[in-house]
Order: structure tokens, then sequence, then C-alpha cells
């Protein structure tokens, strides 16, 4: 049995009713009562003639499930009705953090039977998980007396990527590994990055021999694989509540520099410093810097700090020595200064890329403009502490990372 | 730049029928326009207007196809308002004109139908059809 809901407007209209049935009794013109008939039979007809069981299949369609932030992307909902349904009305829930730029997430419609609709609408993909959860499908009949609700729970999830641009390598590979040079190198070993294909060798593994290759030439074939023996990168990025302001500007120059390494062939790794810290391991290629992109995807920032308690565990327990660490965090707290002191402590190379909160900031009042005087004078001087740690890259986040990183390495 | 009207004016039609009509009728039922031009936009007025038509109808014991007429047509200017007020397609306007007019014929088929029915108490007729409405709107609310 349908459950209809009632809506305010029927309310009215049924206290309406009985208020002039009790007046026609109570002034003794009962004769007259038909004078409700037209109320009576708007709603005979509402309740009589549209009452729909909602029998509608509904799907939502992403153009793809990841997207870089700041795009524009077409969600795309297609109805199916499969009895007449006068009055739809169809919305979609969006999540929070996605705004819609043109058309709407809802809409009424009139559906006749087995007529299929589409309802678009177009939204601005911020970075971070998105998730779609359900779509509202709510009956009205025409006349809005009552409504029948029904949520369709469809799960789907759009991931806004962070922007990548292109940075110089503001760190030298020098003395880190025995290969030489930022290209990857073609030396046979048990990498991952797929090389070439060659004649089998004896003493070759069995598990590298190149079965189609091998059954296209009638000659065993065996695929070859670059070296491990590169650079090994970690990325440390502060996700500390502190750096709000700059935490999609951190995460972008962290996914930028992710880039930079895996086109000079170089092993990378990620820490993400938030209340329960994320540790990607040391590894290689395409499927794992799109593993890390995904993590710093979905990154935010966290009320708990303890970035110094957690880089100091993982450089005893997971850093290899002579890594080459990228430190991303604005700096503003001890804690995070703390960390830089640790990794400096342990004897590794650090890079600090440090994005200015201070200059996200546009003034509006003289008072506020002084203040943010202060606080920059506050930060030079915490940063000139900090540089006798690592190469601190001090970034002012209107201006390009390329341009911030060339003025400190001399690229 | 002048803002650009997005309501819809339908309700215009019956609200000037009506407004003709009661003018005709009795000048004094136009002390009740304002009350409906209030109910043009919240529907809470529109049915308070109705109410207050109603008695007036009543009180002045002016029935009858002009009475019923005059209802017909303010419920569907309060109607048509919510419709305009909705941006509903076309057809939901023709269903509400059906439905509400369909008052008439029902009229005076009662009308046709009362000297061949035998003639019964008014005040059992009263009970009865108190309790078929309660029914009714119970019913309705139910599902």
């Amino acid at each position: 049995m349908t459950e209809f809901n009632i809506t305010e407007k029927a309310e009215y209209l049924f206290v309406a009713l009985w208020a002039l049935v009790l007046v026609a009794f109570f002034l003794l013109r009962w004769d007259m009562v038909y004078i409700v008939l037209p109320m009576l039979w708007l709603l005979f007809v509402a309740v009589f003639f549209f009452k729909p069981t909602l029998d509608v299949e509904v799907k939502r369609k992403l153009p793809h499930n990841r997207v870089l932030e700041g795009e524009v992307i077409d969600v795309e909902l297609q109805l199916k009705a499969n009895e007449r349904i006068p009055s739809l009305r169809v919305k979609d829930l969006l999540p929070e953090g996605l705004q819609v730029v043109e058309g709407s997430n809802s809409r009424v419609l009139s559906l006749r039977k087995g007529e299929e609709s589409v309802l678009k609408y177009k939204v601005l993909v911020k970075r971070g998980v998105h998730p779609f959860e359900s779509i509202l499908l709510s009956y009205e009949d025409p006349f809005g007396l009552f409504h029948v609700d029904r949520t369709e729970n469809i799960y789907q999830e759009l991931i806004g990527v962070p922007r990548i641009q292109e940075v110089p390598t503001p760190y030298s590979t020098r003395g880190t590994k025995i290969t030489v040079g930022p290209l990857p190198s073609p030396r046979v070993g048990e990498g991952v990055e797929f090389h070439a294909v060659r004649e089998y060798q004896p003493g070759d593994p069995l598990k590298i021999i190149n079965w189609k290759a091998t059954a296209r030439t009638g000659r065993i074939m065996t695929n070859e694989y670059e070296s491990e023996r590169k650079v090994d990168v970690i990325f440390i990025v502060d996700a500390s509540y502190t750096g709000v302001m700059v935490f999609d500007d951190l995460v972008r120059a962290a996914a930028s520099l992710m880039l930079n390494a895996l086109h000079d062939g170089t092993s990378f790794g990620l820490l993400l410093a938030g209340e329960v810290p994320l540790w990607v391991r040391i590894d290689y290629g395409k499927r794992h810097f799109f593993k890390c992109i995904d993590f710093l995807s979905t990154a935010k920032p966290d009320v708990n700090n303890m970035i110094a308690y957690q880089v100091e565990h993982l450089i005893r327990s997971r850093f290899p020595p002579r890594a080459q660490l990228l430190y991303f965090s604005p700096l503003l707290t001890d804690e995070s200064r703390d960390a830089l002191k640790t990794m400096s402590e342990f004897g590794y190379n650090v890079v600090v890329i440090s994005p200015n909160p201070y200059s996200a900031i546009e003034p509006k009042r003289r008072e506020e403009e002084l203040a943010l005087k202060l606080l920059s004078i506050e930060r030079k001087v915490v940063l000139q502490k900090m540089a006798s740690y690592g190469l601190i890259v001090d970034w002012d986040v209107k201006k390009p990372l390329k341009a911030a990183i060339a003025e400190v390495v001399n690229v | 730049m002048r803002p650009k009207l997005r309501r819809r004016p339908f309700a215009l039609a019956p609200f000037l029928l009506l407004t003709m009509m009661m003018a005709y009728l009795d000048k004094r039922s136009l002390l009740l326009l304002p009350v409906l031009i209030l109910g043009l936009q919240w529907y809470s007025l529109g049915a308070l207007f109705l109410v207050l038509l109603g008695f007036f109808l009543f009180y002045t014991h002016l029935g009858g196809s002009y009475g019923l007429t005059l209802m017909i047509l303010a419920l569907l200017t309060v109607e048509t308002a919510y419709l305009d007020r909705e941006g509903a397609p076309m057809l939901h306007y023709a269903f509400l004109t059906l439905a509400v007019f369909m008052a008439l014929p029902t009229y005076y088929l009662l009308v046709f139908l009362a000297p061949i029915l035998p003639s019964m108490e008014v005040t059992a007729v009263a009970a009865v059809m108190l309790v078929a409405l309660y029914f009714f709107i119970r019913s309705v609310g139910r599902g």
C-alpha cells in the first residue's frame, strides 16, 4: 500500500472544508452544503486519479570518477517511467564541496508511461572525495495535496585530483643512488618498469618470460625491466589544520613534485601526516604515482598534529638511509618545525616547500594589512632560523611554484 | 534594468471573473478581496478566503448555481495561483479546471435527483455526510 504524506496545503484545504461544513450546520443552511462540492471534487480527483506507485528507473552518469580540481563536469540523471507520472520531483543530493554552475540538480518532470528523460547539470569540482549517495524522487499530485517520497541509493564517488604544474627538480640526486643521472637506467634488474623485450638468456628467471612474444617469434623471449636502484624521495605532507588556508596549495605542490619524480624515474614514498598518519612505502612507476595521487586527493587538514613524533618513528623504522626528503609544510607550528629538525638531525637532505599562508589572504582594512605585515616578519624570522636544517622554498601562493623553486635552487 | 517577471499570470483570469461576479452579486462581498489578493501568494490565506466566501454565501443565502460558480472560481483562483508559483505544466491546469468544474454537473444531478429521492430528515443527512466526510479525509490521510 502506498503511503501518502499529506502536504501543508492539503491540511489547509481540509480545514477550510471542515469549517464550511460546520458553518453550514451552525447557520442552519444545511441545504447549501453543496458549496463544498468543488473542494470535494478536487480531493477526489487528486486521490483517485493521481495515485502512482512511483515506478521509476533512475541512473546517474558521471563522465569520469577522477577529475582535475577546478574542472567543470556534466552530471546526467537518466529517468525512465514505468507508469504515468504527472508530477515527479527529482533531486540529486550533491556532495559537499561541489558547486552547481549550470542547470539544476533538482527538477519537476511530467512523464508518460515508458517515457525517458534526462536531467543534466554541471558542477565545479574541488579537490577531495565527493561521494554522490542518493537521488530523491518525490511524487506530488498535480495539485500539491499529497506526496510520495522515495530515496534511490546510487553510490558513486568523484575524486577531485590536485592540479599539477610543471616544476623543476629542487634537489640533487648525486650520491644517493648507484646509477647516475636523472633518467631511468636501462639496466636489467628486478624492477617493475618495463624496458624492452629480448631473447631469453640462460639464468633468466622463468617468471619474466613473455609468452605472447615467444609465440609470435618462435623463440623464447623475456621482458627486460629497469633497475630499481635510484634515488629514494620521500614526500612528507604536513596535514595540520593550522595550515588550512594553503592546504590545497600544499597538496598541489606535492603532486607536482611527485610527477617530477615520476618523470625523473626516481622511486618515492609518501607520508601524509594527519591525526592518523598514512605511510605509502617507496615504490616506482605510474601505478604507484596514481595511488599516491589518490591519497593526496583525499587528504584533509587534521586537528591533531603529531608530525614530529610520526616523522621520528618512521625515520627509525621505514625511511631508507640517504633518502631525499621533500617536506611540505607552512611551518606554522612548533611540532612541524621540530619535525624538520628531526629530519636534519638524522642526516637527511631536506627540501622544504613552505607555502606562505599570509600570501593567501587579501587584507581588507589597514589593521589587517598591518597584522599581516607583522606576521610575515615573524615568519621570515622563523624561516631564517629553520634554514640551517634544510633548503626552504618560501612560496607565495599567488605566484607559480616553478618560480619559487627557481629562485631558491637557481635552475 | 527592470527585473524579469518570472511568475505566470494565469490566476488573474479566474480572479477577474470572480471579482466581476462578486461585484454583480453583492458589493459587500468585495470587502473580501484583500484576503484573496494575499491568497494569491500564500495558500493559507487563500483557504481563509474560501471559508469567508462560504460564510458570506451561507449568511446571505446566496446559493444555487451562481453561488456554486463563485465558489468554483474562488477555488480555481487559489489553486491556479499555486500552480503559477510552482511553474506547473499546462496539463495540470487542465486537470484542475476539469476537477473543479465537475462540481456544476454534480450539483445539477443532485437537483435533478432530489424530487425523485425519498425525503429524508435533514439532520440525518447532515450526520451521514459528516461521517462520510470524516472517513474520506481519514482514508486520504492514511493512504
